[in-house]
């Protein structure tokens, strides 16, 4: 095994066409901008090990193709991911305007715990842009979502849109909301992680500290 | 026997390191030399309703499916509707000496079989078994010509036409004029058995009643009622209309309310399991499964980081197969886009084609006709296909994470066990189902697995705290189990009843510690897990079928050493042997005080 990691978690990209997905995912694993960047036919994937709390979480990435005609085939990677970022173009109205469809896609096919992060891309063409913050800070809110605004080019918040979900998960599993034994949930984890935990939990509860014994 | 597949298997593997790596110009030469070595195997595990209603092993596990949520008729009438709409078509269309025959039997399988049964009841009549289609078409023209002739034999016009399609010009003057008889002969089956699906579905008070709504039970009513009082006149063809549109609404309500549940249900993990650990498992399975996918790909990922552009390579060009629908000119620019990134010379993730593949493939996609683009890609994927399976599929299958994707399925299956099993009975059923079902798995799959520390891994979930938690459900009132804590003791710390967790005391708002109850000296937690091993030995070896006697048992051997720990290490006394009684006697004290608030909250609030 070349890399060790604590836990293994699915995400998705999705998105309307041209929204920057693939070069989003791109940035995240080369952290470097695609200028050649052609559309996906059905699903591309990368993975990229990242350190949140402690932890070390891998990422299995799995960027999906956002045309139309590739919705049939993309539909069937939704089950069992974990989180996913929802990409939509700040300077397309258009693909503002299609996130309704795909959260209900994402709600009805993948888990019901899937954490979806609400990602602006392109947000280095300021003059352009067709999409307020504040408008799409309302509807991530409306809908429970965690929302940003990145840029694949530039490289700004890429890495963070990951982290917060990555983070959300686990503080999920952490709690107990997420069962890290189901199989759909899209999440692994090494065997020294149950141990660890367990271990951790009986040391921690032993002494009356842990965030269980909290009123 | 046992040591004979030991042996193969050592064989295998040595073969297997052997033969390690099989590059992609060989895979190429497999492909070229033997076409046969790529064979399409159908995939078993549909996710697909239509496929799941097709599939006789599938749908048997389907249908207890339904039958344990009260759902048997919907898929028992569509069924049924299937059977009649296939022989229908099959007995009006042409005589058949063994049409009863088959109609029992089509009854009685699945659609698939009576599918088979279609083609083998119509080709023996027509003979021409190398174009179903074509038969389909004439059954399609003779229904809808049955209509409009229903009385009088059929035209020469239209004789010539049915002749000529089947290419039997003599005997199909005799045919046709039979068939008119025919189809007048088995008009009355038909409607028995049209009459018979309707009373035994569609009356109100029959066992099997489902419900459908007013305008397709009233079309269906109709079209009955229709042939009933004037035979001469009927219209068969309303009669299947209509059924097909209850079996139509049936199938909506199926795949809305009962395919997800299913698909998430241990009816579909049991069959999971079958698929995964029988014999004819092969990568196209794992390859459309897409949660088995996810190991797979980190599989490889953890093996060779370059197989891994076979992977996507096979997942994009299988996409891209499936776009039938497309203009050429878009096929093309997606052609494009899957040459650039794998086959190009510039490629970066060049997948390494022989110069021959790679020049066909190119020819290909400048083809004018679509059926070639479309195709441009189907010898590559075969040959990655090849490829991976012979480097990658049997030591993924091996490997620690194909055994990790089994535990978790079957980890499923035992949360869905019912709770109020008992102990022993739950503690054999899990440890058996790790072991497999019956001889189904391959090779010497228990041995393999118990290497592969998936037996070990279910154990050593199987903590004292968990089996020390069956006692707390034996002790208590009432006899409920969550099977689910038995294997995973994770739960225990999750408990939504504050008094029921396994915490021993809580922070107040002011930050000061408060203990849950009075502990003369704390036991270090150490010691349970020591006694955890103690404990499951000791299990092992009672008799399974008593669960009082691992509870006893059980109790003493836990009780005894984590006594003698806690002895030892908390009360430091002189080696005699009166003040060392009194101290077991202190130490159980203490271990009864912790047990009964741990375990038996729910009467003693403390």
């Amino acid at each position: 095994m070349s890399e060790s990691y604590d836990y293994l978690f699915k995400f998705l990209i999705i998105g309307s066409a041209g929204a920057g997905k693939s070069c989003i995912l791109h940035n995240f694993i080369e952290n470097k901008f695609k200028e050649d960047s052609s559309h996906t036919i059905g699903v591309e994937f990368g993975s990229r090990v990242v350190s949140v709390g402690g932890k070390s979480i891998k990422l299995q990435v799995w960027d999906t193709a956002g045309q139309e005609r590739f919705r049939s085939v993309t539909r069937s990677y939704y089950r069992g991911a974990a989180g996913a970022l929802l990409v939509y173009d700040v300077t397309s109205r258009e693909s503002f305007n299609s996130l309704s469809n795909w959260l209900t896609d994402t709600r009805n096919l993948a888990s019901p715990n899937i954490i979806i992060i609400l990602v602006g891309n392109k947000k280095d063409l300021e003059e352009t842009r067709e999409v307020t913050f504040l408008e799409a800070s309302n509807f991530a809110q409306e809908n429970d979502l965690i929302f940003l605004e990145t840029s694949a080019k530039t490289g700004e918040s890429v890495e963070e849109s990951f982290l917060k979900c990555a983070k959300t998960i686990l503080a999920k599993i952490e709690t107990g909301e997420i069962d890290i034994q189901n199989t759909s949930s899209g999440i692994q984890f090494s065997d020294s992680v149950i141990r660890n935990n367990f271990e951790n939990r009986q040391k921690a509860s032993s002494s009356g500290c842990t965030g269980n014994c909290r009123p | 026997m046992l040591k004979f597949m030991k042996n193969e298997n050592k064989k295998k593997s040595s073969n297997d390191e052997q033969s390690c790596e099989v590059t992609i110009e060989d895979a190429e030469k497999i492909v070229n030399e033997d076409d046969s070595a790529f064979t399409r195997t159908n995939i078993k595990l549909h996710r697909n309703l239509l496929d799941i209603l097709n599939d006789k092993t599938i749908l048997s596990f389907f249908i207890q499916y339904l039958e344990s949520k009260n759902g048997l008729p919907l898929v028992k009438f569509w069924l049924d509707v299937e059977t009649f709409k296939a022989v229908g078509e099959t007995s009006s269309s042409f005589s058949n000496s063994d049409r009863t025959e088959s109609r029992a039997s089509h009854y009685k399988n699945s659609t698939e079989c009576c599918k088979n049964d279609d083609c083998v009841s119509i080709s023996t009549t027509t003979t021409s078994t190398s174009n179903i289609e074509e038969i389909d078409e004439f059954v399609d023209e003779v229904d809808n010509n049955m209509t409009i002739t229903m009385t009088q034999s059929l035209t020469d016009d239209e004789k010539f036409k049915i002749c000529e399609k089947n290419r039997k010009n003599d005997e199909c003057e005799a045919k046709s004029n039979q068939l008119d008889e025919d189809t007048k002969k088995f008009q009355p089956m038909i409607i028995e058995d049209a009459l018979r699906i309707f009373r035994k579905y569609l009356v109100t008070d029959s066992t099997y009643s489902i419900e459908l709504p007013a305008m397709i039970l009233g079309k269906l009513s109709l079209a009955l009622c229709g042939n009933n009082d004037s035979e001469s006149d009927m219209d068969l063809n309303n009669l299947w209309c209509a059924f097909e549109d209850a079996q139509k609404f049936i199938f909506d309500i199926m795949e809305r309310e009962y395919l997800q549940e299913f698909l998430e249900s241990s009816f579909y993990c049991k069959y999971t399991i079958d698929v995964l650990t029988s014999e004819s498992l092969c990568l196209a399975e794992i390859l459309c499964s897409e949660t088995a996918l996810f190991y797979f790909m980190e599989f490889l990922e953890q093996e060779d980081n370059s197989k891994l552009s076979y992977l996507e390579f096979w997942l994009n060009a299988r996409n891209f197969r499936k776009q039938e629908e497309l203009s050429s000119d878009q096929l093309r620019t997606d052609a494009l886009v899957i040459y650039e990134k794998w086959f190009s010379l510039q490629a970066t993730n060049s997948l390494k084609f022989s110069n021959k593949t790679r020049t066909k493939v190119e020819e290909q996609i400048c083809a004018d006709s679509i059926e070639q683009l479309l195709k441009c890609f189907d010898e590559p994927i075969k040959i990655v296909e090849i490829f991976l399976d012979r480097n990658c599929f049997k030591k993924f299958i091996k490997s620690q994470l194909f055994f990790k994707h089994l535990s978790e399925v079957m980890g499923k299956i035992d949360n869905g066990i019912e709770r109020n099993l008992q102990n022993g009975i739950i503690r054999r059923n899990s440890s058996f189902a790790i072991k497999f079902p019956s001889n189904k798995h391959r090779r010497t799959n228990s041995e393999s697995l118990e290497k592969k520390g998936v037996t070990r891994s279910i154990s050593a979930q199987n903590t004292l705290l968990a089996g020390l938690d069956h006692k707390r459900n034996k002790t208590s009132t009432d006899l409920q189990i969550d099977s689910r804590q038995l294997i995973d003791p994770n739960l225990l710390w999750r408990r939504q009843n504050a008094n029921t967790k396994l915490s021993f005391g809580k922070v107040d708002h002011i930050g000061r510690y408060l203990r849950d109850f009075e502990m003369p000296n704390t036991i270090p937690t150490s010691n349970i897990p020591q006694s955890k091993s103690s404990f499951q030995l000791q299990n092992d070896s009672i008799d399974v079928d008593d669960p009082q006697s691992i509870f006893e048992q059980a109790k003493l051997s836990s009780a005894q050493n984590r006594l003698k720990n806690a002895v030892r290490k908390l009360v430091h006394l002189p080696e005699d042997s009166m003040q060392q009684e009194i101290a077991w006697q202190v130490a159980e004290l203490i271990v009864k005080d912790v047990t009964s608030i741990t375990l038996q909250n729910e009467n003693h609030s403390s």
